[in-house]
């Protein structure tokens, strides 16, 4: 909060008569906040020995760059505006410091002694258990979580985003990963700051080795934002790995939330990652039985080494605390029972690739690790727990962010005003304003930027206070990857809290390609599939450019508290999987994985609010 | 000694043990350690461990519609498990294994925390006392909604901006200009127009410590524009429109959560006495540490 963000640059067009002015105009920008380099530890046993936060950046600058295991050149289709390089705060570097660097001073320590022996000798797999054995328990071998260790890993983050931040042209954060996973329960944070390398100096990443409690996590960056000026934004991981932990009820320690946890949870937490390669968070099909949409990209294998089993019926465990979509709701409860609402955040997409390479295209994903960058190796080994192969994960996830200019500031500030969306991986531009007075012409409009702006709230925003009789209308604006597919349609999704307590939810249809009528029941018919399973194109014949239109809802009731956002669908593309099939010359249907999906994005919601 | 057959678990833990010896020394003729058998319970019970699925009845459903492919392969899985334990039993893996020590003393407690949820007592006393002590643990946050017209010292420098600022009031205020409309006045604020149910820190966190100051010092609530006042981004005009006071809520107002903290107190301090117990039954030397 000490850190004045400086408008002083930005071209604002305002007239300073009467009430012409507030038509601030923002720029798209896509990044990923998410992402691992060799230097976090899993990464690295999994065969990414050498990817560098340098390299990373190269990559989402559109440079080429060496794939870590095939060592083939590669290079992103479309570059990235921004990325967080958001390392394991725990033993960052150590394993590259112990078996690439040969670092003395940790491989002459017992322990050290030991997994050399291992790595160098006939059990290589064993060092990497050992090692993550250690943090899982809980039980830090002391010489490898020195304050020396621990600021060399944190240096590194330092100087790569200092050297790639390009003001106006690129940015790099400083940022980590906060790794905490009680009994495989996945309650990761994203952490990043807009601020200089010399201030991030200042203090050390707080670790899962430090506390595994998310509160403790809030506790220690109010701590540190008082003693030192650090201005930090916490992302949670997306929740469909967590147990039903990521938006449980209860606190750490399963006692009911307060409104203190409540506090602070909303004062740290304003963003969630909805979707990323380990799957789609949005909600479920068990959750949102008439949402025909829902069976997306889910993935619910805990990251449970323990519970593979037989796998045969390994069924996805699925709990309320682990959607987007239902946190939401239980927000509305907790507002109106504690008067702050916990779970009161904006959506956006990121990889959590461990490849070094934030890749999220379909048609060239490098995997979720190094070792799966290969179509044979995705076939031929399930990595991770639960899955029959690497096809269940998926090519997804990317930030989009309504920013001033592409500086560290200004991308931070739309974070914390929740101006940001999420993708599954085509950039799809999304507009979506909340008010009252849009109009239908207003969705035809040149400048419908500046009308969104003058006229309401962009999505992230509140709406207050209805006017007497008067519904809330949004302002919708999709537009398609100009390098991808087709747009079927836009949907708003309404959650809502009943004056008995409950929630509920709707999805209604609003806008859509190719003048198709809705059905008797309600429903709008399948917008076609133009993919050839056999060669893996597609063609832009059905679906539509761009769509826009201003929404009023039908079922407004000014008591209840609601949220809304939007989700725009893509025509059917094929999946990375049914590419790989191709090459494998394989049957897709044996992948056990779709041959095409509808790609999405999601908007962060506008929340209404009756006033008392 | 007394002390420790005055604690109940001991007694129920002891006597457990006794029934776990006396059942298996009469199973151990009938049991064949190298047949396997799988029946439908224990078929059951194992895919439940597996797939988690809580519900009962689920889980029947599930497991007769299955089709006879899955269903043997479940079989092989839990033959698989069953003989690899039985042999790793036989060998006598489990001894001095660090793992399972964890995993059975987890076991016993979970037994010894079920036993202390299952002898609690809450009384209206304990609620009085606990409440009384912990009073700052249910305060609740202060927290404001209300909307701001922002004019940015950035691009009009603080003197004009502040200037037309008080023009804007005038006009806010002879028009009567309402909550809803103020969005359509002055610059855009790099955060948000509209902030609801906000507690300060948030506040602070958006506008500076001072203007969150200010605005929770605002006495004036409903349809009126106030202001000027100085952010660390420029001037603002503001307008309130629910204003709650942190307060201390009384025992009635949060009877449930204070119950719930007292019985998490009470199982709590009812483990600690049991594990004492239960270390208690054992005569304890520890010899000279150092070599």
């Amino acid at each position: 909060m000490n850190k004045k963000v400086k408008l002083s640059s930005i071209a604002l067009a305002i007239t300073l008569i009467g009430s012409q002015v507030n038509a601030g105009e923002t720029q798209l920008l896509w990044g990923d906040t998410h992402l691992h380099t060799s230097n976090s530890m899993d990464a690295y046993f999994f065969n990414n020995r050498d990817g560098t936060p340098e390299a990373a950046y190269r990559w989402a600058k559109g440079l080429p760059v060496i794939n870590t295991s095939t060592r083939a050149r590669i290079q992103i289709g479309t570059p990235l505006d921004f990325l967080v390089v958001s390392d394991h705060a725990e033993y960052m570097t150590v394993p590259k410091r112990l078996f690439t660097l040969k670092d003395k001073a940790l491989r002459e320590t017992e322990f050290g002694k030991k997994l050399v022996k291992l790595w160098e000798g006939e059990n290589p797999t064993m060092a990497g258990f050992e090692l993550v054995g250690t943090v899982n328990d809980l039980k830090p071998y002391a010489p490898f979580v020195t304050k020396e260790v621990r600021q060399y890993g944190w240096n590194q983050v330092i100087e790569a985003a200092e050297q790639a931040n390009e003001p106006g042209k690129f940015t790099a954060f400083i940022g980590w990963e906060w790794t905490s996973f009680p009994d495989a329960s996945n309650l990761h944070r994203v952490l990043f700051t807009p601020q200089n390398g010399k201030e991030a100096a200042k203090y050390l990443p707080f670790t899962a080795l430090d506390s595994s409690d998310p509160e403790q996590l809030w506790n220690w960056l109010e701590k540190t934002n008082k003693a030192v000026g650090s201005e930090i934004i916490s992302i949670p991981h997306n929740g469909n790995v967590s147990n039903g932990l990521m938006f449980s009820r209860d606190d750490f320690n399963g006692a009911p939330i307060t409104p203190g946890y409540a506090k602070l949870r909303a004062r740290w937490e304003p963003i969630y990652e909805v979707t990323q390669i380990k799957g789609d968070s949005e909600t479920h099909p068990i959750q949102s039985p008439n949402d025909e949409f829902s069976d997306y990209e889910t993935y619910a294998h805990l990251l449970d080494a323990a519970g593979v089993a037989s796998g045969a019926e390994m069924k996805e465990v699925v709990a309320e605390g682990d959607y987007a979509r239902r946190a939401l709701r239980t927000g509305l409860e907790f507002e109106e029972k504690l008067g702050v609402n916990p779970f009161k955040f904006g959506l956006i997409g990121a990889t959590d690739s461990h490849s070094t390479y934030a890749s999220a295209e379909e048609n060239n994903f490098q995997g979720k690790f190094s070792i799966d960058s290969t179509p044979e190796a995705r076939r031929d080994m399930p990595i991770m727990p639960g899955v029959k192969n690497m096809w269940a994960v998926s090519a997804a996830g990317l930030s989009a962010v309504w920013a001033e200019e592409n500086t560290r500031e200004s991308i931070y500030a739309a974070f914390k005003r929740k101006e940001v969306y999420a993708s599954t991986g085509p950039r799809i531009a999304v507009r979506f304003f909340g008010g009252y007075d849009y109009t239908a012409q207003d969705a035809k409009a040149n400048d419908l930027a500046k009308i969104g702006y003058k006229k309401g709230v962009p999505m992230g925003g509140d709406l207050v206070k209805a006017p007497k009789n008067t519904a809330p209308s949004f302002l919708i604006h999709a537009v398609k990857d100009p390098k991808d597919a087709n747009l079927d349609r836009i949907q708003v999704i309404k959650g809502w809290l009943n004056a008995d307590g409950t929630t509920a939810e709707k999805v209604f249809d609003v806008v859509w390609s190719d003048n198709r009528k809705k059905q008797k029941n309600g429903k709008l018919p399948a917008v076609g599939n133009t993919v050839d399973i056999n060669t893996g194109k597609y063609t832009n014949n059905i679906g539509t450019a761009q769509l826009s239109t201003t929404w009023k809802d039908p079922e407004f009731n000014p008591n209840q508290r609601a949220f809304y956002y939007a989700r725009v669908l893509q025509i059917p593309t094929p999946r990375y999987s049914l590419l790989d099939a191709i090459a494998l010359q394989m049957d897709v249907k044996e992948t056990g994985h779709p041959a095409t999906i509808q790609e999405r994005a999601y908007s962060s919601p506008i929340w209404y609010t009756p006033s008392k | 000694m007394k002390v420790i057959l005055k604690e109940p678990l001991v007694y129920f833990l002891l006597l457990s043990g006794l029934l776990f010896y006396v059942t298996t020394f009469f199973q151990q003729d009938s049991d064949n350690s190298q047949e396997i058998v799988v029946d439908r319970a224990s078929l059951l019970s194992y895919i439940q461990q597996r797939t988690k699925i809580v519900e009962q009845d689920k889980l029947i459903k599930m497991f007769d519609r299955m089709p006879e492919d899955k269903r043997s392969d479940w079989v092989n899985a839990y033959v698989r498990e069953e003989a690899l334990y039985r042999e790793a039993q036989a060998l006598r893996l489990e001894e001095n294994d660090p793992i399972i020590k964890g995993r059975v003393i987890q076991k016993l407690e979970f037994i010894t925390k079920e036993y202390s949820e299952a002898t609690l007592n809450v009384t209206q006393t304990d609620l009085d006392e606990y409440f009384d002590k912990n009073k700052q643990n249910y305060y609740i946050e202060p927290f404001v909604t209300f909307t701001h017209v922002y004019f940015d010292s950035g691009t009009h420098g603080k003197n004009s901006a502040k200037s037309l600022a008080i023009e804007k009031l005038n006009e806010l205020s002879n028009n009567k200009v309402s909550f809803s409309e103020g969005i359509k006045h002055g610059d855009r604020f790099p955060y948000h127009v509209n902030y609801v149910e906000r507690t300060p820190d948030f506040i602070a966190s958006h506008f500076g410590q001072d203007m969150s100051d200010k605005i929770f010092n605002l006495k004036t609530i409903g349809d009126t524009w106030q202001g000027p006042f100085e952010s660390e981004y420029g001037v603002h005009l503001i307008m309130v429109n629910r204003m709650e006071k942190g307060r201390f809520p009384s025992l009635t107002d949060v009877s449930e959560q204070v119950y719930q903290d007292v019985q998490r107190e009470q199982i709590q301090s009812n483990l600690e006495r049991s594990y004492k117990a239960i270390i208690d039954t054992y005569s304890v030397k520890v010899e000279s540490l150092s070599e």
